[in-house]
């Protein structure tokens, strides 16, 4: 701790020393060209085009708002600007000031037109950072999907290192961790549940979102808060040119956007909606009952942008989801999120930029049950408000830094009950828990050499629970010792972090690299679901006097080979990750508005390795990768498992994703998806006993069992509508089979008395989805 | 002026949108088939299970049994010549006796609210403990029957009333007998909701087999703690709906099952 606070300052201490530099390096015949990259059509910013100058090593990319800035010495130069599926830009400058430059890309003609990444063509083995995925969102909507709906949480599963939470399930473990160890963002705002229909479908409409980037190792400094991953999700900024209506029909949901120009050039708008109408074909069951059931969701995503002036942009962006699920009038419930983020870019200077975002997040269900005299609603929910500065700091064309910090207020409300009089419980609400996350952080990205790459931070996290509330302690069977009564604003305790984030790459040859690189996470909002599937009732609790912040450290190494001029890509990445402070639960145990659900909790450790490969093909007329997954991820709790490791639920030995994308002509693109996994680790009974006049089932170690195995083909082909130049009017058709040759996956397995013999006991699988087929219609215009 | 021409252009394809058909979808009904399979299953070696109960409303009983491997038949091997013995925090020492093989049976031990009891199991020179309080008795009032429409089906619930007294830490368990075949359904809950006034608590089943005509029976149980415990993991592992393990025991020595000292109540009622 000691240590590291002291190379915390040094490090701040270089940070502003650099900046202060700056004025001073200006002055020694040295200027900056600055400016933004943009698509032609469309005006929408790209993010990571790369800007290089040919007579120089190194170079720069745009940020996430398609800014960039590279500082050189006076002189001529070739100026490269690319992105790719676009034409590179390619611009003589004579350099004897400081410059600002905006570029207009077009898409290119190739016929290639599907593009697996959107990076610049050897990025993977020039740049330090490692356990980085970006997809493309044409890429995305290509892929053969469950019901023809487009998915980017169901696609990145698809990806070495990331597994599914189960059959068509939107939930995914990264490298061993947990489902809620993984931090999503949309725009910047942490979205608590991202999925639809129980798992089914995730939260995200295609439609809207612009650039998907999953880190799943090596975290940039700016991120913080989860364990396992990082999934950042940038929406569209919308058409800042001319107006676009698209959308599509397909058999579960339909979609509609609609985006322009507010002011032309100046700021544009999108507002994109979808909605399922599962619950249409139920009104039309002759079954009465059914016909009284529902079972939807629809989703909103808006943004808008302006442009101020020559230094200022706007944002705002929203979303807003709900899924409604009713058995009649007895039982019904609905659960979604709200975020909202409005952003302010500022260029300080043509080297630093300046961000400024003020987010609101939250996520809520409720649970209406009516029945006789019983009639109550149960609500819950979390809420973020979130201020957050960051900084862009350009020094010249091998250097650049990221600080900032942020400060967020967590209010959640685990449980509140409104009865009618006559109902058997009563109105009654389970305090709220308020804290405080705040953290500060600073990387520096730099090129020490034309072969050595090294990207370098930390982060100072911190959680402070406060009042009002009491908070208890309790002995080792879960009873209350004792109370303490906190103030509002009285803090409970404090928790500070220090999460260093390193990674380093060395090019030996052009085409090759190795990477290294450790980061350590700290998660201090925890997931409570003592449920096997994924539900709607999730409980968030920050850490608190009884719940100690969740921690990770993770080493990984990496060698990287690109192929016949990058079009082939290969990399293999090993990893080992130690958890601390992780949670289960102890037997019988009640998380539903529960005020002593801390006393619920048992507290373990956790570690999980693996390595993965990835051969990718980037280009041509057949595109698309393989990769391959072989890991292990163990838990150890004193209560659990005879206080032994053992397998956590997501481990699985082997996954193997084959992806391929072929285009036939101008118009057919086919492609297919083939999965092949272990099965989870589970727990099966090893004997039976009798209690309670009834067969009960003994359990020996936990997790010691494994589903069979899972595999399934998946195959779409796209057409789309005859170009004609003089129409913008554009739709294309989407047919898809999930699950080709029709295997009985195994989604459950129950052990049931035996239909034939009931003094006998015997196995039930339960498989969901075979041969699914779909159909979806887009249009655009 | 081409600005305003190129936006009036646009207005004109938002009508055609308008007028756009949407063409016929094709509904696929989908749902989940099941099939029995063959699953390799570990034999666990035989442990020894337990359950003994006190009550204040009849015999003491303690059955002890083995478990057996996960493809034998349902037939558990009682295990004889245990020395049984109960004693409680006031004295008294009751010794049961096997009335039929493994289960051990004492007709004079009528328990008493407040009072802590003690289990002793003697076998093979080992020796197995458990203790249980008994909590004070809530009366139950009545048994009240309803039907509702659940999920697809219109169902009877039966809603035992009682009056949770103040203060926190009453636990509850309710066993169904219909028409004298008892269901296996496990009902357990605490007043954190209901503290302190009526409770008309459902005991809900969706598959409930309950018609016009039956007679439905329903024992209402005071438990402590531990046993509540108990019954919560038991039905959290029958109902699937967590990791499966094997309910806390609160009898020592590495054994299945539990022992309670619970109150007993019993009120019937006929479907009408």
């Amino acid at each position: 701790m000691e240590f590291g606070l002291r190379s915390l300052k040094r490090f701040f201490t270089t940070l502003l020393f650099s900046i202060g530099l700056f004025q001073f390096a200006e002055a020694q015949n040295k200027f900056t060209i600055s400016g933004t990259v943009k698509d032609k059509l469309s005006g929408e910013v790209l993010i990571g085009a790369t800007i290089k100058l040919q007579e120089l090593k190194g170079g720069t990319a745009t940020n996430t708002y398609g800014f960039f800035s590279i500082t050189v010495p006076k002189g001529d130069y070739t100026l490269l600007v690319s992105y790719a599926g676009y034409n590179t830009i390619t611009e003589k400058i004579e350099l004897t000031e400081n410059k600002q430059l905006s570029f207009e890309l077009t898409g290119s003609n190739v016929i290639e037109a599907v593009i697996v990444t959107n990076r610049k063509k050897n990025e993977n083995v020039t740049k330090a950072i490692m356990g980085v995925e970006k997809l493309n969102m044409t890429e995305i909507n290509q892929l053969p999907v469950l019901f023809g709906e487009r998915d980017i949480l169901k696609s990145i599963q698809l990806l070495p290192g990331i597994k599914s939470a189960g059959e068509g399930n939107s939930g995914f473990f990264v490298r061993g961790g947990g489902a809620d160890q993984n931090l999503i963002l949309l725009d910047e705002a942490p979205v608590y549940n991202a999925s639809h229909l129980l798992g089914f479908f995730s939260t995200f409409n295609s439609d809207a979102i612009k650039d998907v980037t999953l880190y799943k190792g090596g975290m940039p400094a700016q991120y913080g808060g989860r364990l396992s991953s990082v999934v950042d999700i940038k929406m569209k900024d919308g058409n800042n040119k001319d107006y676009d209506v698209s959308g599509g029909v397909g058999l579960i949901s339909s979609r509609l956007t609609v985006e322009g120009p507010i002011v032309k050039e100046k700021g544009s708008f999108i507002v994109s909606g979808r909605r399922t109408y599962a619950d249409v074909f139920l009104k039309l069951s002759p079954d009465s009952t059914l016909k009284n059931n529902t079972l939807y969701f629809y989703d909103f995503n808006l943004k808008a942008n302006y442009k101020l002036g020559k230094k200022d942009r706007l944002y705002l962006s929203g979303y807003f989801g709900r899924d409604v699920l009713g058995f009649g009038e007895t039982f019904s419930t609905d659960w979604g999120n709200k975020t909202a983020t409005l952003r302010w870019n500022h260029l300080l200077n043509n080297k630093l930029f300046s961000n400024t975002s003020f987010i609101y997040s939250d996520y809520s269900y409720k649970i209406k049950i009516k029945s006789g005299t019983d009639k109550f609603v149960i609500t819950s929910q979390i809420q973020d408000i979130n201020l957050k500065q960051d900084f862009d700091y350009f020094v010249d064309n091998s250097s650049k830094f990221k600080f900032g910090g942020n400060i967020i207020k967590h209010t959640v409300s685990p449980g509140r009950i409104e009865a009618e009089a006559t109902s058997n419980l009563k109105s009654s609400v389970i305090q709220y828990r308020y804290s405080w996350e705040s953290a500060l952080y600073a990387s520096h990205e730099l090129t020490v050499s034309e072969k050595l790459n090294l990207v370098y931070g930390f982060r100072v996290s911190n959680l402070t629970p406060t009042g009002p509330g009491n908070y208890y302690n309790y002995d080792q069977n879960g009873l209350v010792t004792d109370t303490v009564k906190y103030k509002s604003g009285e803090s409970v305790t404090s928790y500070w972090n220090i999460e260093s984030r390193v990674s380093a790459s060395f090019q030996f040859t052009p085409t090759s690299s190795i990477k290294i690189s450790y980061n350590r996470n700290v998660q201090n909002l925890h997931l409570l679901t003592n449920s096997t599937s994924t539900t709607p009732n999730d409980l968030w609790l920050p850490s608190s006097n009884n719940v100690k912040p969740e921690i990770a450290d993770q080493v990984s190494l990496g060698y990287y080979r690109n192929f016949k001029d990058n079009q082939y890509e290969f990399s293999i990445e090993s990893y080992y990750k130690d958890l601390k402070n992780q949670i289960d639960y102890r037997n019988g145990s009640d998380l539903t508005a529960n005020d002593n659900v801390e006393s619920e909790l048992v507290y373990g450790i956790g570690r999980a390795y693996g390595v993965e490969l990835l051969l990718k093909k980037k280009s041509g007329k057949l595109t698309g990768w393989i990769g391959y997954t072989l890991s292990k991820t163990e838990r150890k709790f004193k209560e659990i498992n005879n206080g032994n490791y053992y397998n956590a639920k997501q481990d699985r030995p082997h996954d193997l994703s084959v992806v391929g994308i072929y285009k036939l002509s101008d118009r057919w693109i086919l492609s297919g998806t083939f999965v092949y996994s272990s099965g989870n680790s589970v727990t099966f009974p090893s004997g039976k006993y009798r209690v309670n006049e009834q067969t009960i089932f003994l359990y020996t170690e936990r997790n010691a069992y494994r589903m069979p195995a899972y595999h399934r083909l998946d195959l779409a082909a796209t057409v789309e509508s005859k170009k004609n130049k003089r129409r913008k009017y554009q739709s294309s058709w989407t047919f898809g089979l999930y699950n080709v040759y029709g295997r009985s996956n195994a989604f459950s397995i129950a052990f049931i008395d035996d239909p034939n013999d009931p003094t006998k006991t015997v196995a039930e699988r339960t498989a969901l989805f075979r041969y699914v087929p779909s159909v979806t219609w887009n249009f655009k215009f | 002026m081409k600005h305003l021409i190129k936006r009036f252009d646009t207005i004109k394809r938002k009508q055609a949108m308008k007028t756009i058909v949407v063409s016929v979808l094709i509904a696929i009904a989908f749902a989940g088939c099941t099939k029995i399979i063959e699953v390799d299953l570990k034999n666990a070696e035989p442990k020894m299970v337990i359950e003994g109960i006190v009550t204040n409303s009849g015999a003491a009983k303690v059955t002890i049994t083995k478990s057996v491997p996960f493809s034998n038949s349902n037939i558990f091997p009682a295990i004889t010549g245990a020395s049984v013995i109960i004693t409680d925090n006031a004295g008294g020492i009751f010794s049961l006796t096997e009335n039929t093989p493994g289960n051990y049976i004492n007709n004079s031990l009528i328990g008493v609210v407040g009072r802590t009891y003690q289990l002793s199991v003697g076998l093979n020179g080992k020796e197995y403990k458990g203790s249980s309080t008994m909590p004070a008795q809530v009366p139950l009032d009545t048994i009240l029957l309803e039907q509702i429409a659940f999920v697809t089906d219109n169902i009877w619930i039966v809603k035992p009333k009682y009056t949770d007294p103040p203060g926190f830490g009453n636990y509850y368990r309710f066993i169904e007998t219909i028409n004298g075949v008892r269901n296996p359904a496990i009902w357990v809950w605490d007043d954190k909701l209901s503290n302190n006034g009526v409770s008309t608590r459902p005991l809900i089943q969706a598959d409930s087999t309950i018609e016009i005509n039956d007679t439905i029976e329903v024992e209402m149980q005071c438990i402590d703690r531990n046993i509540f415990r108990y019954f919560s993991a038991l039905e959290g592992v029958k109902s699937n709906s967590t990791t499966p393990t094997n309910p806390d025991t609160n009898i020592s020595g590495d054994v299945l099952g539990y022992f309670s000292a619970h109150t007993s109540q019993k009120k019937k009622v006929l479907v009408k």
